[in-house]
């Protein structure tokens, strides 16, 4: 790790001099993570292409900008979600501003008694899959919140709708989730008794 | 769903996600890589085009800067042209008095001393021994060559390669493998931040017009000997270096030279004149006392701003070592006046002379040859033999010599790459 390390801070290095060579080895190590990052934000693979390219084009080109504070897949990543950001808003926007009264979060809460455990059992793929079959909005309310960590009042501000609203779109977007792997779940149960069967 | 809940189930999806990874083809690194291409060709230009109008600017203002304002402020060319040269007037005997050099008084005091004990003086009254200080030092740029080898491979194992290397050089699967494969190279199209300095051996040539190249001492036929001698002169400055293409470069900084040049004379008349070796204009007479033998020593010390141009040519490249011809061209300047030592006393010149008779332009070329070095990544060295021709523009009244000093110079520079 420790290796991996210095070499990175050395290919950073040279791509600041504008090394070609290391721009590379920093995108063919990076970019398919991006890519992984972006396609839970963007249901169509060739606009995550765009944005990837547009955020390692910045990201090579304000090289200078990266001080080390910050591990370089980190600083790579917030560029990547401002920039996605400021795609949904500029293709999306309609979608992403819908606000939801405070009273509509009963409605929104999800009856869940018992706790899923899926992670054994559910591919990285489908996990993707199923975030990206989320409205927009749910969709980039639970990637900021959950991936990205951000706080409700910064996602409101991120996305120009109210704290409550990001509130009820996260929970429902809880809940549908919950519903998807629950159906995944019994189908593949049901799946397998027909084999044992 | 509680919290807890929650908090387990956001683990669970962070989990899952952080291990997915899309497929990336290469023709988006590749498309990517043309697009990096593109900008970099782009702010290069903006840069080249930057350093360039910066030099044009930096020119035509060093140039309004120094310009003589007061040599004919009226800009009456024929006052240049009709005006009398009186010190370059053919005399036979006695002190020459007028009002273009000396007054009665001075001519009479100078006469009453030998040259041992001359006491020097100059129209506008400066005292002895007073060297003249520079009047201006304002940054100039002038173009300066300096060789970029372009290698690959480590700094103990090159290979001259003058293109930058292929994407497909960078092999290996892992990060490790694929960022050893990754040499320190310089890249075509950088460039340089150019220290140099050049000691210099300069030699003057002094020519009196229509004397179908004589030297000083046959048009003065009571001088016995006129030797003229090599003298030392440095030359310090800092440039830009940055490349055509190929292997040609073209290179602009400031510089600053000195440059000293010294005359010997044998007299055997009462009265010496004292010749200004780069204009030609005889300064004045001193009185050495009757048919007395007399040793006098010139010795002319000018400081100069140039603003040369160096177009330089890297024909040869060895590993990390490359050799490069350069040829180009300058404007140099004379800087605060131009002192003349006669026996250890100093005189100043340019007050000697009709202001509209004096030139402080000149003009050089200029050829080297050389040997560059990259030493890092970053940094590169250069010795080069640089031989510096100056041609001086006879003055305006077309009566005065004309002194040509052509310069020898070992030049040693360190550049550091910019971008």
């Amino acid at each position: 790790m420790i290796k991996t390390l210095f070499l990175e801070s050395e290919l950073i290095e040279q791509c600041r001099k504008g090394s070609r060579e290391a721009q590379q080895v920093l995108y063919n190590q990076y970019a398919p993570r991006m890519m992984g990052v972006c396609m839970r934000y963007l249901t169509e693979p060739e606009d995550a292409k765009d944005i990837v390219q547009e955020v390692f084009f910045k990201a090579f080109t304000r090289i200078g900008d990266f001080r080390g504070e910050s591990r370089f897949e980190t600083w790579l990543t917030r560029i990547l979600i401002n920039h996605t950001l400021n795609w949904l808003r500029k293709n999306k926007k309609r979608l992403l501003q819908v606000n939801i009264e405070d009273t509509d979060i009963q409605e929104a809460l999800p009856d869940e008694k018992e706790e899923l455990v899926w992670a054994d059992w559910l591919t990285p793929e489908e996990a993707v899959r199923m975030i990206n079959s989320l409205p927009v909005q749910q969709r980039t309310v639970l990637n900021l919140f959950v991936f990205e960590r951000f706080s409700h009042a910064e996602i409101a501000s991120r996305l120009g709708i109210s704290e409550s609203t990001s509130k009820v779109t996260l929970l429902r977007a809880r809940a549908k989730l919950n519903t998807m792997v629950r159906q995944k779940q019994k189908y593949d149960e049901q799946g397998d008794e027909k084999i044992i069967g | 769903m509680n919290k807890e809940m929650r908090r387990s189930s956001d683990e669970q999806w962070r989990e899952l996600t952080r291990k997915f990874e899309a497929e990336v083809s290469h023709a988006e690194w590749t498309s990517l890589a043309r697009r990096l291409d593109r900008h970099d060709r782009r702010r290069k230009t903006i840069l080249r085009w930057g350093t360039f109008c910066v030099a044009v600017f930096a020119l035509a203002f060093t140039g309004w800067l120094v310009w003589p304002q007061d040599s004919n402020p009226q800009g009456d060319t024929s006052q240049k042209v009709s005006q009398p040269a009186p010190v370059l007037q053919p005399r036979s005997s006695g002190p020459l008095t007028g009002p273009d050099f000396y007054t009665p008084d001075q001519v009479q005091a100078a006469e009453q001393q030998n040259v041992s004990d001359a006491v020097p003086f100059t129209r506008h009254g400066s005292m002895p021994g007073q060297v003249a200080s520079a009047e201006f030092s304002v940054p100039f740029l002038f173009w300066e060559h300096a060789p970029v080898p372009f290698f690959h491979g480590d700094l103990t194992g090159i290979t001259a390669d003058p293109f930058p290397a292929h994407v497909s050089q960078v092999q290996g699967n892992t990060l490790a493998q694929r960022a050893a494969t990754i040499r320190p190279r310089p890249r075509m199209g950088s460039t340089y931040l150019v220290m140099h300095v050049q000691p210099t051996w300069v030699n003057n040539r002094y020519q009196v017009p229509g004397s179908n190249d004589q030297t000083v001492h046959k048009q003065y036929s009571d001088i016995r000997q006129h030797q003229e001698q090599g003298s030392p002169g440095i030359n310090a400055g800092i440039s830009l270096n940055t490349p055509l293409w190929r292997g040609i470069s073209v290179s602009g900084g400031l510089s600053v030279s000195t440059v000293t040049t010294q005359v010997n004379y044998n007299y055997t008349r009462a009265e010496v004149p004292v010749v200004d070796i780069n204009t030609g204009v005889i300064a004045g007479y001193l009185s050495v006392g009757d048919s007395t033998v007399v040793e006098a020593r010139h010795r002319n010390v000018q400081t100069y701003i140039e603003t040369p141009v160096m177009f330089s040519w890297q024909f040869r490249s060895m590993g990390r070592f490359a050799l490069d011809l350069g040829l180009g061209g300058s404007m140099m300047y004379l800087v605060g006046a131009n002192t003349l030592q006669v026996d250890n006393k100093t005189l100043m010149v340019n007050d000697y002379q009709s202001p509209a008779a004096f030139n402080r332009w000149n003009t050089s070329l200029a050829g080297r040859i050389g040997l560059g070095m990259q030493l890092s990544q970053n940094w590169k060295a250069s010795a080069a033999v640089q031989y510096q021709q100056i041609l001086r523009n006879t003055d305006p009244s077309g009566a005065s010599g004309r002194s040509t000093p052509s310069i020898l110079g070992l030049r040693l520079a360190l550049g550091y790459r910019l971008f």
